[in-house]
């Protein structure tokens, strides 16, 4: 997977327009990237079978956290 | 092989919008609380009204409208994390009020979302082994005394109410029966949604303190915490497994299902359980609009509410899964018949 579908996988999650978000995207800039979306976000990298630890949530505050996480769980090109 | 019975529920009288909600915090809109849970309104306890007063007018609705015996009532069984008071136990008191025989047991459990499920589990095992034939088990909580009006995780999801069921041994008249199950714990999730404060931990010591052992620190309201992505991360990864491992011992795949019968702890929870466990809405009923999460209540009232719109119909295979507070889970197979 690489980092453009991810961050569309985020953008669906989010219910937020891919096009509008970028690696440097984060939680402040997002209605929808609220303590909600971040369960939300939580569970789309269940989905993708990126196993997170839920104690570091306030890692996927920012996209360049979700692609580490990806990263991590060897699921980014 | 045991047989439910009946199902009957009861909540209390008082409406707690979303509106009401958002007028006590400037902040919150009503629309996005609903847009957030699937709840626009739940039910709330009066002062003095307890999850025992709820069970108590929930059982006695359910043996008046079976005619039922209750001079055949062997056990009485309680789930709640709410009783009235330290000791005694709740159904102690419900057991009195609805003059059952003195033959009759009576005790709670404390359990929370899962409790439905491990009472029917303890009715089954009770009356296999020929210990009882006729179970009524009583569930029902009221954790909006736990609550803040002002904590946005909690106030907005939970809901107070209770139900009864009637576990037989006889298939006469019975509207289900019952199937295997499986249960699961894991403790280490105990701190992540938890009261801490109202039972023995934090309190207790002014006889120790008398004797200069320890001071007593001053009592606390109890108030319920409940860390989000935690239980959020335990349900999307018990649940689908826990179902799983009933498939597997009922020798099914998921498609031999016709309802998943979930706790209703709230729609954003269930919507991204049923994505992850790939199930079509139409199996996976979500009902927690008006009353949002009962706790040990949601499936019964589920169960009773899909009875009455006829979404339940004969020879309905189903399975129930309660999951939560401990962490604790379970899941039950269960035939509907009529």
């Amino acid at each position: 997977m690489n980092e453009q579908e991810i961050i569309r996988l985020i953008g669906e999650a989010l219910g937020v327009d891919p096009a509008q978000l970028s690696r440097e995207s984060k939680a402040g800039d997002f209605e929808q990237w609220d303590s909600m979306g971040l369960l939300a976000i939580l569970a789309q990298l269940d989905r993708q079978g990126v196993h997170f630890d839920p104690g570091n949530a306030v890692a996927l505050q920012t996209m360049q956290g979700i692609l580490e996480a990806f990263r991590q769980a060897r699921k980014l090109d | 092989m045991a047989y439910l019975r009946g199902i009957d529920c009861c909540v209390p009288e008082t409406v707690l919008s979303n509106d009401d909600l958002a007028r006590l915090n400037p902040g919150w809109r009503s629309e996005a609380i609903y847009a957030k849970t699937g709840i626009r309104s739940r039910r709330v306890a009066a002062a003095g009204e307890t999850a025992a007063d709820l069970g108590y007018r929930a059982a006695e609705s359910l043996l008046a409208r079976l005619d039922f015996d209750r001079g055949s009532i062997d056990a009485l069984l309680f789930c709640t994390e709410s009783p009235d008071y330290p000791l005694p136990p709740s159904a102690c008191i419900m057991h009195e009020r609805l003059k059952l025989p003195q033959s009759c047991a009576a005790f709670d459990f404390n359990l929370g979302c899962s409790g439905f499920v491990y009472g029917l589990w303890l009715a089954n095992a009770l009356i296999a082994s020929g210990a009882a034939h006729n179970v009524l088990l009583v569930v029902g909580d009221t954790y909006s005394k736990y609550c803040s009006p002002h904590d946005l995780v909690t106030a907005t999801i939970f809901g107070d109410g209770a139900a009864a069921v009637l576990i037989t041994a006889s298939d006469r008249n019975a509207v289900a029966s019952l199937g295997p199950a499986v249960l699961g714990t894991d403790g280490r999730g105990a701190e992540h949604l938890i009261v801490r404060a109202g039972a023995a931990r934090l309190h207790g010591t002014a006889c120790a303190s008398a004797c200069g052992v320890q001071p007593a620190p001053p009592r606390q309201p109890p108030a319920l915490f409940m860390n989000g992505p935690e239980v959020f991360s335990f349900t999307l990864s018990a649940v689908p497994a826990g179902i799983q491992r009933l498939l597997d011992r009922l020798g099914a795949g998921w498609e031999d299902i016709d309802l998943y019968l979930l706790h209703q702890a709230n729609r954003f929870m269930l919507e991204q359980l049923r994505l992850k466990m790939k199930l079509p809405p139409e199996k996976m009923p979500i009902d927690i609009e008006d009353l949002g999460n009962t706790v040990s209540a949601t499936i019964p009232i589920l169960m009773r509410r899909c009875e009455l719109q006829g979404v339940l119909k004969p020879n309905h295979r189903c399975i129930l899964a309660g999951f939560g507070v401990g962490y604790s889970w379970g899941m039950m197979y269960l035939e509907w018949r009529q």
